[in-house]
């Protein structure tokens, strides 16, 4: 009688386990699926608003291609995304399509699992000489590898300045900071003890620990990550102690180092002048402020500047033939001029077509969001980061290390810098470059 | 039967009975333990990356693990949690068990109290202790502002604990290489002794409850004090146990894991690496993009040579005073 009991739990525990697991799974596209279509599992790491408009825009595009259904599958973040997409591989059982660093993307072609989209843009459902040039200068050829187009660019963004219009306005600051000195003075300027208690209450600036912040200082002072030949760290040059030093005195003087984005907060709550961010950051912050903001290219320093951030699409070699070819209809569709101006509009990442920026979607934006349109010129000059796997794993160090360590004054600019370069050194050693 | 009887009487089936018995065990034990070891040990000399074998690099990895510092580092912070957490925890446990030994009221309450944090959800006790040392919002900091005391940044905090100590006394300057383990991994720290105790607990009570009532007696009549009876009769007769208490204390506590990855960070390890312990380096140079399995196992086997010689020492040295 108690056995019968007990399995009467567990077959009930059971059974209502896979109607939960059921109910999960299905998401918000079981409505659009067609029987018999192509199924396109796509990995992702887009959450919040941002996983919204691609569920939007995935369900779009099953809506208009009934033959092919792309299942949106998000993983939370990009290390948990890395570790499925590496231990699926190794398993042998990967997606059709997911987000992939340029570094993954290279691990995956040394590994055969990456389908060389060239064949597809070359072939019947391609894209013509026209749309290729259309394309941002720089972004597929970041998505090249030994001549052969491996990936295509998905969700990128550059830095931008975020102003407080109604502080700067209040100090007689008319425009944002133009060079470095500038940005500097107004920072000083803008940071100030409103209330006479003695302590500051109104900051210049606000930041995190950040590497991809000291990488755009760096090469705006004219510096550079690694050797040109891509297998030493050269970030710990004059240039590149000069640019940190620029950051802790910015950030420490004249600003606030937060942990995670509590800056973003402050800057919203009217409590500071200006901050930098990534375009996405417009998304985060949509209808959480109160005052008029505007946007702006990064101050130059000796030269103007910017490093493009986030990641690319890849199809998995190891699909079939069919899947494939939904898998890139999807690429294409996606990266298409009216697509991708919408995806932009709505989430702040940056168009990947230059023809997108003319565009009505991207009008409305341009016109709503005060310097977006300058934001976006950065993009002429724009710069990609080092893509071996040494690299990416030496980035860690960097931030760990030296923009950490010095933005926290434990140790000097200099002397973090040149730690951060010895792990890095350390992490060329032995790996093959790609 | 004869034939069974006969071997009976050739002393055959006794050892054939064993190792019946031995072989659910002892086919769990190698296929999950054994065999890992041994193809970990094997792949530590190859490239293997998304579970390919790419090709034989003989000791390359354990040169490049000797010239990371990032692999030094995350030695010494492991030394600095197993030197913290081990005594601690072996310390309040034996305390606690002596006190829980007596026969005092709401015995089985303070009993089950003491082990509930063994048997809940490490990841959840990981994230309510995340809570508690935040910074603005946590419960820590606020009883301390009560109480006081200024509030402390604990899991973002990457300074040095002795070199706090010196700044708070007012001392301008301290050796760096003193600064002693981040208040970050201390923090980390007393999650683990918190959590660890209630188990070394309930070993030192079985322990102190096989130690026969006749020799306390004999010490009362004796006219011993409790302090006496505790050095001369508890503590020698425990000695078994406590010595298993801190063998197994030691390597769980070099294993530490899953604290770190989810109390840490963002990035885990942070602040500036300083809780970054040996598992989670082998964990981030196997599993992350661009990772090495075979580099991973080298360092797996350097773990496993560390914790093997620190037994055997134990074993060698501390063992020597214990009294079986």
């Amino acid at each position: 009688m108690k056995r019968i009991f007990t399995f009467g739990v567990l077959a009930v525990a059971l059974a209502s386990t896979v109607v939960l697991l059921a109910g999960c799974g299905g998401g918000g596209e079981e409505e659009t699926a067609a029987i018999g279509a192509v199924k396109v599992p796509f990995w992702h790491a887009m959450g919040g608003p941002l996983g919204d408009a691609l569920d939007e825009l995935v369900l779009e595009f099953n809506a208009t291609h009934p033959e092919i259904e792309v299942e949106s599958i998000s993983m939370g973040r990009y290390q948990a995304l890395s570790q499925k997409i590496m231990a699926a591989v190794a398993a042998g059982e990967p997606p059709v399509l997911a987000q992939a660093y340029e570094a993954w993307t290279g691990e995956l072609i040394e590994n055969g699992s990456a389908e060389p989209l060239q064949g597809f843009f070359d072939g019947p459902d391609g894209l013509s000489e026209e749309d290729l040039a259309d394309f941002v200068p720089g972004m597929l050829d970041n998505n090249t590898w030994d001549g052969v187009v491996y990936s295509f660019p998905f969700n990128k963004s550059v830095r931008a300045l975020y102003l407080n219009k109604n502080l700067f306005e209040a100090e007689g600051l008319t425009r944002a900071p133009a060079t470095w000195r500038e940005y500097e003075d107004m920072a000083r300027r803008l940071t100030k003890d409103t209330d006479g208690d003695g302590e500051i209450d109104q900051w210049g600036t606000a930041g995190q620990i950040s590497a991809w912040m000291f990488e755009n200082l760096l090469i705006q002072n004219g510096g550079q990550i690694l050797t040109d030949d891509g297998k030493h760290a050269a970030f710990a040059r004059s240039e590149g102690v000069e640019a940190l030093e620029f950051m802790v005195r910015l950030l420490t003087k004249y600003g606030k180092v937060t942990s995670g984005y509590e800056y973003q907060n402050d800057f919203q709550a009217g409590k500071v002048g200006m901050i930098e961010g990534s375009t996405v950051s417009l998304s985060f912050m949509e209808g959480k402020y109160t005052f008029d903001m505007a946007v702006a290219p990064l101050p130059a320093g000796k030269q103007k500047g910017c490093f493009v951030a986030g990641t690319n699409v890849v199809i998995f070699a190891e699909a079939k033939q069919q899947e494939k070819e939904a898998a890139w209809k999807f690429i294409k569709w996606f990266t298409s001029p009216d697509v991708t101006a919408r995806w932009a509009a709505k989430t702040g990442y940056v168009p990947v077509r230059m023809s997108a920026i003319e565009s009505e979607a991207m009008a409305a934006r341009l016109d709503e969001v005060e310097g977006l349109r300058e934001v976006l010129a950065q993009l002429e000059f724009a710069s990609y980061e080092p893509r071996s796997a040494a690299w990416y794993a030496g980035r860690k160090h960097l931030e760990e290390g030296a923009v950490e360590g010095a933005l926290r004054q434990i140790l000097t600019p200099k002397e973090a810098l040149q730690g951060s370069a010895e792990a890095v050194e350390a992490e060329f050693l032995g790996v093959v470059p790609m | 039967m004869s034939w069974l009887s006969t071997l009976r009487r050739r002393r055959f089936v006794d050892p054939l009975t064993a190792a019946l018995y031995l072989v659910p065990a002892g086919v769990v034990i190698v296929i999950f333990r054994m065999l890992p070891i041994a193809s970990a040990f094997f792949l530590s000399f190859f490239d293997v990356k998304m579970g390919r074998i790419r090709g034989f690099v003989g000791l390359a990895h354990y040169a490049k693990l000797g010239a990371d510092p990032t692999f030094w580092n995350s030695l010494g912070t492991t030394a600095y949690y197993v030197a913290g957490v081990v005594p601690v925890s072996l310390f309040l446990a034996l305390l606690a068990a002596v006190v829980l030994n007596r026969k005092i009221r709401a015995l089985g309450f303070y009993r089950t109290v003491y082990f509930l944090p063994v048997v809940t959800s490490l990841v959840a006790v990981s994230m309510v202790w995340k809570w508690i040392f935040h910074p603005r919002l946590g419960l820590l900091n606020y009883l301390l502002e009560r109480l006081g005391g200024g509030s402390l940044l604990w899991l973002d905090e990457p300074h040095g604990i002795f070199e706090m100590a010196a700044t708070a006394v007012g001392w301008q300057w301290w050796p760096d290489g003193l600064a002693g383990p981040s208040l970050a991994l201390i923090a980390v720290m007393i999650v683990a002794i918190w959590r660890g105790i209630g188990y070394n607990i309930v070993i030192f009570l079985a322990g102190l409850q096989n130690i026969p009532d006749q020799y306390y007696e004999a010490a009362k009549i004796d006219g011993a004090s409790t302090m006496q009876i505790f050095r001369r009769v508890t503590w020698p007769l425990l000695s078994p146990t406590t010595f298993y208490v801190l063998l197994s204390t030691t390597i769980v506590s070099f294993q530490v894991f899953t604290q770190i990855y989810l109390m840490t960070g963002p990035p885990v390890g942070g602040p500036m690496g300083t809780t970054k312990v040996i598992v989670y380096y082998l964990f981030e140079r196997g599993f992350d993009a661009g990772g090495n399995m075979g580099f991973a196992s080298a360092v797996a086997l350097v773990l496993f040579a560390i914790i093997l010689s620190l037994t055997l020492f134990q074993r060698r040295i501390v063992e020597r005073r214990v009294y079986y």
